[in-house]
Order: structure tokens, then C-alpha cells, then sequence
């Protein structure tokens, strides 16, 4: 929670003087009552959510699948990496795989970039290509 | 000193979205091992796992077994991950990082 008060003075007054936790307490606001919150609520606050850069294609593919299965995109994407994730310990040739596609770059955050291999995007469209064709997609 | 020549931005190939990722710590603990950041090691999960739905009909099975009856209306089916799958990978992650996300 942002606090922009002057953590000096609550209402105009000095609360240099009071106890640490009655003053932090003072300078947090309102405390939320959880058990007023709703389900949707309290779902929210559970939720790790995070912002990816991903191809188009996977992206295309993640849309389509999900459409496809009618299931959320994020349950997905779990599932898929789930799999991969597994595979990366079991498998030596897909760790292998991972090692082989990255390059290095010259930038002060990283030292590598991943890419996904241009054989997998390429099947990517072809198959998301042969979906749509299959389902006359657009054409209504 | 001459400046050199004005290089316009290459375009962008990659396009942001958001997601919900309860996998999120063990993603962050493979990018480390790994040496590269979460969302390219994400997007080559999951173009890995796109491909693989797509080619393999055993995948696609496997996709369908794991669903269960959503009870939201915005989606038909909640796709649940095997329970067999996550204590493969809790059993595979390197003995620090375990304990680390046992803590």
C-alpha cells in the first residue's frame, strides 16, 4: 500500500512520540475487513498475475487451443508449462534443446536470450493455418 | 565526431499478455538455473507445449482427461494440472531450491 503522508504527523498531529506499531497502523488507512470480501475478491488477492512478451504465433496458438478445448487461456498455459517444465528434468534432449537456443546478448541484464526454435513457430501456423481453413474461420 | 547513422527500432515480434500463473516461483527458480529471464523462458515453454498439442493426438488426450466441469459461466471446462506432475517436478528440483520453496 502506497503512503504518501508525512509519516511525522497524522491529522496535524505529532505521532513521532507513539508506539511503532500504533503509528504504523495510524499511517496504513483503512484496514480491509476480509471476511467482508468477496468470493471474486478474495480470488483476486490470490492470483500471481503476470505480464509476458510472447510470440504472436504462441499466442495465436494459446487463443485458439483454448477456444478449441473451452477453457481459459491461463489454465492453459499452466498445463503447457507444466508439461514442459517436467520434461526439462526428464528429458535431456529438450533441456539440450533450450541450451542450443539460446544466443548471447550484450545487454547489463541478461547474458542470453531464449528463443523458441523457428521450426516450432513455423509448425505453430501451419497447423493454426489448417485449423482455420478447416473451420472456415472469419467467415460467417 | 561524427554520430553513427540513425537506426530506426527493429518491430517488436513479441507482443505482451497477461496471465495468471500460479507456476510463477517454479518458473523464476528454472530462468535462474537457467540463466535467462521468466517470459522467454515462458514463451518457450509454451511454444513447446502449443507445438506438442498440436502434432500429438496423445497430448490432446491427455489435455481433455484433465478437465473438469467449470462452474463459472464464462468458461465451459477448468483445466486442472496432474497432481503426478507437480511431485515429479517438486522431486526433481535441485535439493536447495526445494527447500526453498518448501520455506
Amino acid at each position: 500500500m502506497s503512503n504518501k503522508r508525512n509519516p511525522a504527523s497524522f491529522s496535524g498531529l505529532d505521532i513521532q512520540g507513539l508506539d511503532v506499531d500504533v503509528r504504523q497502523t495510524l499511517l496504513q488507512g483503512a484496514v480491509p475487513n476480509k471476511s467482508a470480501l468477496t468470493a471474486k475478491q478474495r480470488w483476486d488477492r490470490k492470483r500471481k498475475r503476470r505480464t509476458f512478451d510472447l510470440n504472436p504465433e504462441v499466442i495465436e496458438a494459446l487463443r485458439v487451443i483454448a477456444e478449441e478445448e473451452r477453457i481459459s487461456m491461463s489454465r492453459l498455459a499452466n498445463f503447457l508449462l507444466a508439461r514442459a517444465i517436467l520434461l526439462y528434468f526428464q528429458a535431456p534432449d529438450f533441456a539440450r534443446t533450450l541450451d542450443e537456443s539460446k544466443r548471447p546478448v550484450y545487454t547489463s541484464q541478461f547474458d542470453w536470450v531464449l528463443e523458441a526454435p523457428a521450426v516450432w513457430l513455423q509448425g505453430i501456423r501451419e497447423h493454426l493455418d489448417a485449423l482455420k481453413r478447416r473451420k472456415n474461420w472469419g467467415v460467417k | 565526431m561524427t554520430h553513427p547513422p540513425f537506426q530506426p527500432t527493429p518491430p517488436r515480434h513479441k507482443r505482451p499478455i497477461l496471465l495468471d500463473l500460479p507456476l510463477d516461483e517454479l518458473m523464476v527458480i528454472i530462468a535462474r538455473v537457467v540463466d535467462t529471464s521468466v517470459a522467454q523462458l515462458a514463451n518457450f515453454f509454451i511454444a513447446y507445449g502449443a507445438v506438442t498439442y498440436l502434432t500429438e493426438e496423445s497430448f490432446r488426450m491427455e489435455v481433455e482427461k484433465h478437465r473438469t466441469r467449470s462452474r463459472t459461466i464464462k468458461f465451459l471446462w477448468n483445466l486442472q494440472l496432474p497432481e503426478h506432475w507437480l511431485n515429479l517436478i517438486q522431486e526433481a528440483l535441485p535439493e536447495e531450491e526445494n527447500d526453498e520453496q518448501q520455506a
